[in-house]
């Protein structure tokens, strides 16, 4: 079933009489439980897009169905409903609160969402506990570092069980180590049904997902399904050159 | 470079070739089989070389086994090797950029889908790499780092080669 589907849209910015029109007729289906990188260069309309997405802004042409609704026919306040429903969201910058500790900040969209607290804080101590943070609910953002935060940003965009989780850049800040943890992890949720979409500029990134649609200057160019399950050590001896 | 191996791997303690063979697997996540074969011919070879040093020693109700000692020649070749730097190998796929130079003077095949193949084919390979860039096993996933990285290199590249050779995505939007 399509979960997140996208009909001919198309976004025009306009600022001081110049447009830029930075999506050109995207058409997107996402299926309950893919895990789907878009991947293209900067400035192709990646974010332009995930915004378009979640509801946070609205097409200049075309529409966005999110979970059954059109998004075209509602209102703000109900589309903010049904985003907090619908819609977990990561950003390249984890835009945590740096005032409420880790806990409070998986909590807040729970509780937004009119969650009962006792529900939120044990699905929230799961989280922590599934991205190795089991000990660190306590501590302020400025106190981890930028996998830990990313990891605590996962944990927040989850915390209402989303139909999906879009995520951009999700590992833009960090070093390739790191950024595996978090894409590893990403997969691991997807392997328990979650549906993902992220967008990306890197090619290592967009690798962990099953589906890489490529982007350039506004549109989906062209896509690939990735074959799953090899043997790992037949990949690395193929990769790596002996010299004898 | 299986003599520097079999070298290293006797640096630590003797061993037999099985031995040496087991270890040698294991240190490489068991990436790279290597055939007993080979390791008797090199140890020989070391042995008529004065690096190491093999004695047959008996074993109940199996056929000896030859054990084998490094020397201190052996030992010293092992350093010498050990401490020269390994020859930079940013190895540019020649068959692909030798293709792409001539796909472009030729006009024989659409330029667009040859960059779009090769890309397809590096991403998988990245991939392929994945599992292995959080496996338990530290050297493993070193290895599976480094691999990635290259690849992310060879794609940046493509990048670039679209971009110089202007291969316009819009042909390539029915692939
Ligand atoms: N609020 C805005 N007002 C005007 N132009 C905008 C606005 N936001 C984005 N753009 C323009 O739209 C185009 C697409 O931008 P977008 O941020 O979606 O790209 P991107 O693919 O996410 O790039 P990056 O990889 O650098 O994040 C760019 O040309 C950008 O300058
Ligand atoms: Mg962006």
């Amino acid at each position: 079933m399509s979960i997140l589907e996208t009909r001919n849209v198309h976004k025009v910015y306009r600022s001081d009489g110049v447009a830029v029109h930075a999506l050109r007729g995207v058409e997107l289906a996402l299926q309950s439980g893919e895990f789907v990188a878009v991947m293209g260069p900067s400035g192709c309309g990646k974010s332009t897009l995930l915004h378009l997405l979640a509801g946070l802004d609205s097409p200049t042409e075309g529409e966005v169905v999110l979970d059954g609704h059109r998004l075209n026919d509602l209102n703000e306040s109900r589309r903010a409903i049904l985003r907090r429903r619908t819609v977990g969201f990561v950003f390249q910058a984890y835009n945590l609160i740096p005032n409420l500790t880790v806990a409070d900040n998986v909590d807040l969209p729970g509780l937004l969402a009119g969650r009962p607290p006792a529900e939120v804080a044990r699905r929230r101590e799961e989280l922590l506990e599934a991205l190795g943070l089991a000990d660190k609910g306590r501590a302020f953002p400025h106190q981890l570092s930028g996998g830990q935060q990313q990891r605590v940003a996962i944990a927040r965009a989850l915390i209402n069980a989303p139909t999906v989780l879009l995520a951009d850049e999700p590992t833009g800040n960090l070093d390739s180590r790191s950024g595996n943890e978090v894409l590893a992890l990403l997969r691991r949720f997807n392997a328990d049904g979650q549906t993902i979409l992220l967008v990306t500029h890197d090619p290592k990134v967009a690798s962990f997902a099953q589906r890489i649609i490529f982007m350039r200057d506004g549109r989906f160019v062209s896509e690939m399904e990735m074959a799953g399950g090899g043997d790992p050590t037949r990949v690395i001896a193929k990769l790596v050159e002996v010299e004898q | 470079m299986l003599k520097f191996a079999i070298l290293g791997m006797l640096a630590q303690a003797p061993a037999y070739g099985y031995e040496i063979k087991r270890a040698f697997e294991a240190m490489l996540g068991h990436t790279w089989p290597v055939n007993i074969g080979q390791i008797y011919s090199t140890l020989a070879r070391l042995e008529r070389d004065g690096l190491v040093t093999c004695e047959e020693v008996s074993q109940e109700l199996l056929p000896n086994r030859k054990v084998c000692t490094i020397t201190e020649a052996g030992r010293a070749a092992l350093v010498e090797w050990l401490q020269q730097p390994a020859a930079p190998s940013a190895r540019l796929r020649v068959d692909f950029y030798l293709k792409l130079l001539l796909a472009y003077r030729s006009h024989a095949v659409d330029l667009t889908s040859l960059i779009w193949q090769q890309r397809q084919t590096l991403l998988q390979a990245l991939a392929d790499l994945t599992p292995l860039l959080t496996a338990q096993d530290e050297s493993l996933r070193l290895l599976a780092e480094g691999l990635q990285l290259h690849l992310e290199a060879d794609l940046r590249w493509l990048d670039r080669c679209e971009e110089v050779f202007g291969a316009s995505p819009e042909s390539d939007a029915e692939a």
